[in-house]
């Protein structure tokens, strides 16, 4: 056998722009992050991540909000005797989640700037490589190459809680992160197999034209619901998500309710809705009552809570079933509402991550009975805290309210009595958020509260101010988000037949 | 006449003399291990060179041996043909498994370079067993008659049963020998009357003449050889240690010195695929509907004892042992599904399984403490290696998710292959125990990789630096399994190419 092979070949069709820049970027600074000597490491990590946001700024720039097509697409084959390749594309809906990924690397590597103190280059290298790997689980146009890069996330994460987490509960939180996550998607490996076996192909621009049959549609979505739902969180799986929480890093924190949560349900927007129509339709009672559940008895556990971490783990599953209950109204507000809601969530939860990040450093706890009476010794530090729990509980002006106006429309629409029972969400987000602020802030000054070094730093204000704006710019002016969403959406709706 | 002629013609009546040409690589390789046994016997009895420890030079030699084996076969001008009379056969599918064997034969052999430092064992005639069964190996796969078979896998397992046994001064090595002798001599016994049951309903040995012999034939008229395939597969079911048959395989994995199970787990389960995938997808492959059960139920049964009993081993070798039981499963789904993408996928998946097995291996034998006082016998001992060794523990970590299957790692790519197969050709059952008794291995996997990063051992050990040759075997093998999917083509067109000669 003469072994004579093209080894080259997929350079035939090859296309190229500006995602392979937003893809390698991250990895070649984990690459010089793990040369350079180690108190370079963190410099180097933030420079490259903030001109990896600079370059997604670039792409926001340059993306045409008058089509619904994938721009700046690129392809490669990966195994041309099965018929799948890479493609890379963004579209709108995929543009801010990677804007937002791109917004929340730098923050995470500078907010662990002095509270990481062993291991700081694996660290930054592990946050690079699950940059990268979130940028291509976004823009990613072959649903098996999706798949693989939404499981390949599980590895720096669970590295990441495991390692750099802060008690000793942290190993099991990892265990049950990775284990819970890993089953729910080998059901939708069987699922993509499937679908592959139909339609001989996995591109997703292919896929949305296939015609499944309305059985092999319920099981398939079935299939991927057992995945997302997981990463949602929705109940009864949602056990996850506080545990890994409490123990993660304060960064690990951030890039968990930044990002993690949005790949559930960017994965029931961009698979389950338009690919499987007469499924979804099938199953929106079930996602409603599970959503509604799952918001009111959050929203009541968080009020049982002691711990800081805890409370907003818990309001961030409440707001995720908000964004659900949006996605299955199946009309474009609904839709455009839950990925405002989304995008506003990334911001607004980051930060109070980052608030709570800001008392541990200090104080080195997070029972909520520790503290009180804040205001006398950190006022700066309670006006931000103020202004992002006020954005939790969507207060008209910050990001949340149109997310969460446009899907109280959009549900109200297909149902009013789901749109009445995730409303009094609102009303017990209004509870707890409050409640929360109170006694964290207002009330008798502890004692163990006088220090010298209290009020925030010159480096967390810096960390809160984008934070601050961004969610300012989306409340008053949220056009400028929802502007280049009006085409996508109404594509995603436009394949599944729910609008003409 | 002369008697030379006469010698000359008759011997020209029996073989073809242009055969010999096809096999000057298996004679090159056994005279050389002759050459080496001798060599050996004389440098360690000689006492003008003060009876030197020649361990290393043999095993650099034997290397050498292997590479040129490999070379002869490469250059061979014969590539496709049958030989000696139908006995032997060589096509792409057996150049490449043959190529495939000498190379994780030499991989073996680095592995065993340090160990004999470390055990004391002076004894160069493992060095010779090993080639001895690597030749056997070579005629397995190309053997193409019920008889040359059984010759071949019987000698291949004699050399086994010795290289089990040869701590010598170790009771746990004796009794690990002498169980894997007594289970394979049964078991090849079984082979053989499997054999000779089919020989005596067909009265035919040679696969073509086997194959033929199947071909249209009317299961109604009459069934009996059944009996003696399914004897044949109990006899290569339990070499291949799949599920009822694999009750030796954790003591023998066990009891024999580690490098001796890396050579156990790497090497002979890719000689026996072989001849095991030619056998029953060639011969056999008209009357697929009546053994295919078999198969299907052995491989659920692997993949699900793999999976569960791991969970409860303490022992190193033994977690290794369950998980290569599980492996096989997976293996044998490839087997099950009887078309090409079927052998396509489970080539794929041995190569990935032998380069993840011999990482695996190697890091477990690169932790040796000075004066070997400290042996790394129980899972509990790899605690907190990340503050000792933190290469090693990211090596280990990366390997043990891929042989998980966790995305985007090579063992995902190999099992995400099977699974494809599985389902085009509708094993949905065998898929979904697939997919499922890979979750349930992920637990033990991952508790690996926790005590690794996060458990205090019970006694703290100070490991020496790992040797050149081990150190470039986890290298390759590592970076092979990371990127393996930026270009997984390769190894796919080489798979298709060995595979696809069964359609001649």
């Amino acid at each position: 056998m003469r072994l004579s092979v093209k080894v080259f070949s997929f350079m035939s069709n090859y296309q190229f722009s500006i995602l392979s820049i937003l893809i390698i970027l991250p990895l070649i600074g984990a690459f010089v992050c793990a040369m350079a000597p180690r108190i370079y490491s963190k410099l180097v990590a933030l420079i490259v991540s903030l001109l990896n946001f600079l370059v997604s700024i670039l792409c926001w720039i340059q993306f045409d909000n008058s089509t619904p097509k994938f721009q700046f697409l690129e392809s490669f084959d990966w195994l041309s005797s099965l018929n799948i390749s890479i493609s890379l594309g963004i579209d709108g809906i995929s543009l801010f989640f990677v804007l937002l990924t791109t917004f929340l690397i730098p923050a995470c590597i500078l907010v662990s700037w002095v509270s990481v103190q062993f291991l700081i280059t694996e660290y930054c290298i592990a946050f690079l490589i699950l940059e990268s790997l979130l940028i291509l689980v976004f823009t990613m146009l072959d649903l098996l190459m999706f798949y693989i890069f939404f499981e390949s996330v599980l590895i720096p994460m669970f590295l990441i809680i495991g390692i750099w987490g802060s008690r000793e509960r942290k190993i099991r939180a990892a265990y049950q992160f990775f284990i819970y996550t890993l089953l729910g998607s080998v059901f939708m490996l069987l699922a993509i197999l499937i679908i592959y076996y139909q339609a001989g192909t996995t591109d997703i621009q292919i896929l949305l034209t296939t015609e499944f049959s309305e059985r092999r549609q319920i099981l398939l979505w079935l299939a991927f619901f057992a995945s997302f739902a997981v990463k949602v969180p929705m109940i009864p799986v949602h056990i996850w998500l506080p545990e890994a929480h409490v123990e993660a890093p304060t960064a690990g924190s951030v890039i968990l309710a930044g990002i993690l949560l949005k790949l559930g349900t960017y994965g029931f927007l961009r698979f389950s809705i338009p690919m499987f129509p007469e499924a979804t339709l099938f199953f929106t009672p079930l996602i409603y009552t599970m959503s509604v559940v799952a918001i009111i008895y959050t929203s009541l556990t968080t009020l049982r809570q002691v711990d800081l971490k805890k409370i907003i783990a818990y309001s961030s599953v409440a707001h995720m079933n908000f964004v659900t209950i949006g996605l299955f109204s199946c009309n474009i507000q609904g839709i455009e509402g839950s990925i405002f809601l989304m995008l506003s969530h990334g911001f607004v939860s980051s930060a109070l991550f980052l608030c709570i990040g800001v008392l541990y450093d200090r104080h080195k706890t997070r029972i909520l009975r520790y503290y009180g009476g804040c205001f006398y010794t950190m006022p700066v530090f309670s006006f931000i805290f103020l202004f992002f729990t006020l954005a939790n509980l969507s207060l008209p002006g910050t990001g949340s309210f149109p997310g969460e106006f446009l899907i109280l429309t959009g549900v109200f629409q297909q149902n009013t009595w789901v749109s009445i029972l995730a409303a009094t969400g609102m009303v017990l987000g209004a509870g707890y958020s409050l409640w929360l602020y109170n006694r964290v802030v207002f009330g008798n000054l502890k004692p163990s509260l006088i220090n010298t070094f209290s009020d925030v730093n010159r480096r967390e204000i810096c960390l809160f101010i984008p934070f601050i704006i961004a969610t300012l710019w989306m409340g008053v002016y949220p056009e400028l988000i929802l502007d280049s969403l009006h085409c996508s959406v109404s594509n995603v709706l436009q394949h599944g037949h729910f609008i003409y | 006449m002369d008697l030379l002629k006469l010698t000359t013609i008759s011997f020209h009546l029996i073989f073809n003399p242009l055969d010999f040409i096809v096999i000057y690589p298996e004679i090159f390789m056994i005279n050389a291990t002759f050459v080496l046994l001798i060599y050996g016997v004389i440098m360690t009895t000689t006492s003008t060179y003060h009876n030197p420890l020649i361990i290393r030079n043999i095993s650099m030699l034997a290397i050498y041996v292997l590479i040129f084996t490999g070379l002869l076969l490469s250059f061979n001008p014969i590539t496709n043909g049958l030989i000696f009379r139908n006995i032997f056969v060589i096509d792409n599918f057996v150049f490449f498994f043959k190529i495939f064997v000498l190379l994780s034969t030499v991989c073996a052999l680095l592995l065993k370079f340090d160990f004999y430092k470390q055990e004391n064992l002076n004894q160069f005639e493992s060095i010779i067993l090993v080639l001895l069964a690597t030749s056997s190996m070579l005629f397995l796969i190309a053997s193409h008659d019920l008889i040359i078979m059984y010759l071949s896998v019987e000698l291949q397992a004699l050399a086994f049963y010795i290289l089990a046994a040869s701590k010598r001064n170790s009771e746990f090595s004796t009794e690990a020998g002498l169980k894997y002798f007594i289970l394979g001599a049964f078991s090849s016994g079984i082979l053989l009357f499997g054999c000779s049951m089919l020989y005596g309903f067909t009265g035919l040995t040679n696969f073509s003449g086997l194959a033929k012999f199947f071909f249209g034939f009317n299961l109604m008229d009459s069934n009996q050889f059944l009996f003696g395939i399914l004897f044949i597969a109990v006899g290569f079911l339990f070499k291949l240690t799949a599920f009822p048959f694999h009750i030796w395989v954790p003591d023998v994995y066990e009891g024999a010195p580690t490098s001796v199970t890396s050579y156990f787990s790497i090497v002979p389960k890719i000689a026996v695929f072989a001849i095991f995938t030619k056998l029953f997808l060639f011969v056999f492959f008209e009357i697929f509907d009546s053994w295919q059960p078999i198969f299907v139920y052995c491989s659920a049964g692997s993949m699900i004892l793999g999976s569960i009993a791991a969970i409860f081993q303490k022992k190193i070798k033994r977690l290794l042992a369950f998980s290569s039981i599980g492996h096989m499963g997976y293996l044998l789904i490839g087997v099950c599904c009887g078309t090409l993408d079927g052998i396509m996928s489970t080539i794929v998946y041995l190569m990935i399984y032998t380069l993840i097995i011999i990482n695996i291996f190697a890091s477990i034998l690169a932790l040796k403490s000075e004066d070997n006082s400290f042996r790394i016998k129980y899972i509990e001992d790899f605690g907190l290696l990340s503050k000792s060794n933190p290469l090693l523990a990211i090596n280990m970590t990366l390997v043990l998710f891929s042989m998980a299957g966790i995305p985007p790692l090579a063992g995902f790519c190999s099992k995400f292959y099977i699974f494809f197969i599985a389902i085009k050709s509708s094993h949905y059952f065998l898929s979904i125990i697939g997919i499922l008794a890979s979750v349930i291995s992920c637990y033990f996997y991952i508790r690996f990789i926790k005590i690794i990063y996060f458990d205090k051992p019970k006694k703290w050990a100070v490991f020496q630096s790992m040797d050149r040759e081990k150190s470039l075997l986890l290298s390759i093998s590592l970076l092979i399994i990371i990127f393996f999917f930026c270009y997984p083509s390769l190894l796919f067109i080489l798979a298709h190419k060995a595979a696809i000669t069964f359609c001649f």
